[in-house]
């Protein structure tokens, strides 16, 4: 009894040493040098294009800066455990997503290395994480992160030349398969992405623009600024994805604050909220915000104004429930050619794919978020 | 007006450090309604700050200013500035006013102060303009007139508001000979015309000689001294202020007088039996 | 200058303002904009939609006045400030009656986002900035312009880091874009609640500078000298800074930092009319009102998203600064 013990922890004692061995050397080769890989790493590339040496098992992630990946890696792995750490804003929309029901470790996460917008990288080692997602043009970030011997992946917000939303996310899901060695569920999704992607382009392949609705990306609104989102932005591929007309598209690239007038000049026949602001549909329609005259805009009149789901995450940016924001957008600037029965969809959708029965309340509370979710 | 000064002092007090008084003894004196000062004394001595005083711009640390035997601090501003006309160095201005705005500013205490001058006030100004000969420039920039026809246009803003002091520091500095007569008999006809007085910071003996009526003396440590002109401006008093030695001049041709004092250092050495100009015989 | 010249520049902000009402991303033809400004007087024939209508009566012509009535306010400010200073390089900024206003709307647009307070706290702050001017360098007994200006100096920085701390703490998402895009000046959302909060305070600023425009003249020259005509040389340099703080507040409260009017205007304005403040005053409320709405008119219409006013007036202003400077060889007269 007391030998197997004592071999027992011997043996787990010296592979802790080991695995700490290992974890130097993978520290002293990701900061510069001739990298030389044990067995228990692996090298990836990120999406800046740099080598990255990380531990070929990965057990803990902290996500920055690229706000929607923390879910990713759940789409990905079907695991929420390995996320230690991410951005206040992400967790703030994990709070307020299915994810925090689904997978309530998810709350565990711990926020503190990001103060006042900004990365702390102590903060940041004493999590010390087996790897660190950070936004690809934050490179001071991570810069510093790995020259604190963080192994640090660089991701890109968005693929800006690709037509299609499930570009973005898509490449998301390729590198975290790589990075989590399991790429079954990464590419069981791209599979329905595309599945559902091709099954609305089918449709409205033909369409002319005529036949196609003017919709308008709300980023944000408040009394100070109507900020609008146009070209090169996630809010343009989804329209045209399925089957609507951006408006912003030749005068707006990103996002850009614009007046009221502009508004009237475009008038849209629907409007598209997104979580990144604590406007609902009933704001506009009730002109609630001094000063700004909503009711006269073709949206407003025809009560086609739409605030964007949250369900695994906000669904403006990519996430693991683009398929379903597909549809949901088909159905609202299409619907003499989509009827898709979304409390159906959903729930099938999560069902098959996340494993979890989504009750009917809370199928609401995913197509109709609360203005919580926008708060910092 | 009779303007008088009791036993007046100043020093520049920096809050708790007291620095010694920059006259050596109290200045007093009296200025009876008509009658001219010329205040005289080396650089340093004090004397623009003697200007300031006595009108009250600066505060005398002892003694005090008399306006008509009224103590100066309860004369009201607006009533004290329209008696007394104060008039600066000319200097170059910042912004370039015309002639006659510059000169109807002295009109500023009889205009309410929301209000703006009126026909009458420009009207006056023209008047003072005219008084000291320089009308035809009323048009012209402040800056593109010559330092000496700046000079009596300044003179002419304290005319308008009918002074019955003026009070000039050194106005006949910066100015050629001919400009220097100009202003000397424009203050001369003042006096006997309108009966107004002036004090007047001169460095120059034979304007004091011309225009006072009494002199004020004062040099760094030494006491001030007043009196009539020529009882004040003699050649061991010059001596002992300005601690040069001077001649007292005087010319006359045919029923004029001038006199003048200058300093014997800037005499030329001459070979005595070569004079020309000396009859032994 | 010839009283036809003078009319016409006065004329001037009027008609630009009937001319920017027919103008903006939205078509609104002209004879439209006609009948829907006369409607209001006689009956008028409704031929016009309510977007048409919504767009001139509560999307333009609030902006308009607004931009007529801060360009006039921060024109005059600047015009008395230089004046007071005997300077011609200073506006109205100098006491730090800017800087205290950003910070005190970017405080606002943290805390509570909301409209009311976020101009309030920028018009209470303003004035705190030359309250603490004040209490930095006004004491002497002249309270003698340099002083003013070392202390306004002070004070802007003060502020200014204030505003860098504001920004640091804010969210980068909404608040922090929200404060940034302030601070460099915009009419977008004007409203006529903005009109009716800023307007009465920036008319009461321009009518007490109105009022004091001749007795400026005598703040030009040195202190004693303008003592000695008479008048109260420290009560004088108060009222001056209360008109202009007052105008300079309110404009930063509705409409963000804009630099570069109080500056420039005064200065064309004295190539009109001389040098005499009575009438640089007045001359520089028409040009400044024409002027800002100009910039106005074109940050709201020549792209569609918003081009902040700050951009604007320091590209124009800045190069034709230094066209002045060549001209004039750096003489003022």
């Amino acid at each position: 009894m007391v030998g197997r013990k004592a071999i027992l922890t011997t043996l787990a004692l010296a592979s802790m040493a080991l695995a700490a061995c290992s974890d130097n050397e993978a520290t002293t080769s990701a900061s510069g040098g001739e990298v030389e890989t044990t067995a228990e790493e692996k090298i990836v590339i990120d999406q800046a294009g740099a080598e990255v040496t990380i531990p070929a098992e990965v057990n803990s992630i902290v996500s920055g800066g690229i706000l929607p990946y923390f879910h990713t890696w759940y789409v990905a792995t079907n695991s929420a455990k390995e996320i230690v750490g991410m951005h206040p804003n992400s967790y703030n929309a994990a709070e307020n997503s299915i994810l925090s029901k689904m997978a309530p470790e998810i709350l565990n996460a711990d926020t503190s290395f990001v103060q006042n917008g900004e990365m702390n990288v102590e903060e940041l080692m004493k999590i010390n994480p087996d790897v660190f997602f950070e936004i690809a043009t934050d490179e001071k970030s991570i810069e510093q992160a790995r020259a604190a011997g963080i192994n640090t992946v660089a991701i890109k917000a968005i693929d800006a030349a690709a037509a299609e939303p499930l570009a973005t996310f898509n490449s998301w899901l390729k590198l975290t398969g790589e990075i989590a060695s399991t790429t079954e569920r990464a590419d069981n999704f791209i599979e329905i992405g595309t599945d559902v992607q091709n099954e609305i382009y089918e449709k409205i392949d033909s369409l002319k623009a005529e036949e196609k609705p003017n919709a308008l990306m709300l980023y944000q609104l408040s009394e100070q600024a109507i900020t609008v989102g146009g070209k090169n932005f996630f809010g343009n591929q989804w329209l045209n994805a399925t089957g609507a007309n951006d408006v912003a598209e030749n005068d707006v690239t990103g996002r850009k604050d614009v007046n009221m007038e502009q508004i009237y000049n475009w008038n849209p026949e629907i409007i598209y909220i997104t979580n990144f602001t604590e406007i609902q549909p009933e704001d506009l329609y009730n002109n609630t915000i001094p000063g700004q005259d909503w009711s006269e805009v073709e949206a407003v009149k025809n009560k086609q104004v739409y605030k964007i789901p949250l369900g695994i995450y906000r669904w403006f940016p990519p996430s693991g429930d683009a398929p379903l924001m597909l549809k949901w957008l088909a159905n609202n600037n299409q619907p003499e050619l989509f009827d898709y029965d979304m409390n159906a969809e959903i729930k099938s959708y999560y069902q098959d794919f996340y494993g979890y029965d989504v009750t009917d309340e809370e199928v609401e509370k995913i197509l109709h978020p609360s203005s919580d979710a926008a708060k910092y | 007006m009779k303007i008088e000064v009791r036993e007046g002092n100043f020093c520049y007090a920096k809050k708790k450090e007291v620095k010694p008084f920059i006259y050596e003894s109290n200045i007093s004196f009296t200025l009876e309604p008509g009658k001219n000062m010329a205040i005289l004394g080396p650089n340093g001595a004090g004397k623009t700050t003697l200007l300031k005083c006595i009108t009250g711009l600066h505060d005398w640390r002892v003694g005090e200013t008399f306006i008509d035997d009224v103590p100066l601090q309860k004369v009201s501003q607006k009533e004290l500035w329209k008696k007394i006309g104060y008039v600066p160095q000319a200097h170059k201005m910042v912004f370039g006013f015309m002639i006659e705005d510059l000169v109807v500013m002295g009109r500023a205490p009889y205009i309410g102060s929301l209000s703006k001058p009126r026909k009458e006030d420009y009207e006056k100004a023209h008047e003072a303009l005219n008084e000291v000969g320089i009308v035809h420039l009323a048009k012209k920039s402040c800056n593109e007139v010559s330092g000496g026809e700046l000079q009596l246009a300044l003179i002419a803003r304290t005319l308008v508001s009918n002074p019955e002091i003026l009070i000039l520091d050194e106005p006949e500095s910066h100015l050629d000979v001919q400009k220097q007569v100009v202003i000397l008999e424009t203050l001369k006809r003042l006096s006997k015309e309108h009966n107004i007085s002036c004090i007047i910071n001169t460095h120059y003996p034979n304007h004091a000689f011309y225009l006072a009526d009494q002199v004020l003396m004062i040099a760094k440590e030494k006491k001030a001294v007043i009196g009539a002109v020529h009882e004040v401006m003699t050649e061991s008093r010059m001596k002992e202020y300005f601690n040069i030695e001077l001649r007292k001049l005087i010319f006359e041709e045919a029923d004029l007088l001038i006199e003048t004092m200058v300093p014997l250092a800037l005499a030329a050495k001459r070979n005595i039996s070569e004079c020309r100009f000396n009859n032994f015989e | 200058m010839k009283k036809w010249k003078s009319i016409l520049l006065w004329v001037l902000p009027l008609v630009l303002a009937i001319a920017s009402l027919g103008i903006g991303r939205f078509e609104v033809d002209f004879v439209t904009v006609v009948k829907i400004l006369s409607s209001h007087i006689f009956p008028v024939e409704e031929t016009w939609t309510q977007m048409e209508y919504n767009v001139v009566m509560t999307v333009r012509l609030p902006r308009i006045i607004l931009a007529l009535l801060i360009g006039a306010g921060l024109s005059i400010s600047g015009a008395a400030f230089q004046g007071m200073f005997a300077n011609p390089l200073v506006s109205a900024d100098i006491l730090g009656v800017a800087a205290g206003a950003g910070f005190g709307a970017s405080i606002g647009i943290l805390l509570f986002g909301n409209g009311y307070v976020t101009q309030g706290f920028a018009l209470v702050f303003g004035l705190a900035a030359i309250v603490f001017t004040y209490m930095i360098g006004g004491s002497g007994r002249n309270m003698p312009i340099f002083m003013l200006v070392l202390a306004g100096v002070v004070t802007s920085a003060l502020f200014n880091a204030l505003i860098s701390l504001t920004k640091f703490v804010a969210d980068p998402e909404e608040k922090l874009p929200a404060i940034t895009y302030w601070l460099m000046g915009s009419l977008g959302t004007a409203s006529y609640r903005d009109l009716w909060t800023a307007g009465p305070i920036i008319l009461v600023g321009m009518f007490i500078l109105l009022a004091l425009r001749w007795r400026i003249n005598l703040l030009t020259l040195p202190d004693d000298e303008a003592k000695s005509l008479g008048i109260n040389v420290v009560r004088m340099k108060w009222l001056v800074i209360a008109g202009a703080t007052l105008c300079t507040a309110a404009a930063v409260a509705v409409a963000g930092i804009v630099g570069w009017v109080g500056l420039i205007i005064p200065h064309i304005a004295r190539m009109f009319v001389g040098s005499n403040n009575e009438r640089v005053l007045p001359m520089s409320i028409a040009l400044g009102g024409a002027y800002l709405l100009i910039i106005d008119t074109l940050a709201r219409s020549v792209t569609a998203a918003e081009i902040p006013l700050s951009i604007l007036t320091a590209i124009v202003g800045a190069p034709f600064f230094a066209y002045l400077l060549r001209r004039t060889g750096g003489s003022w007269s």
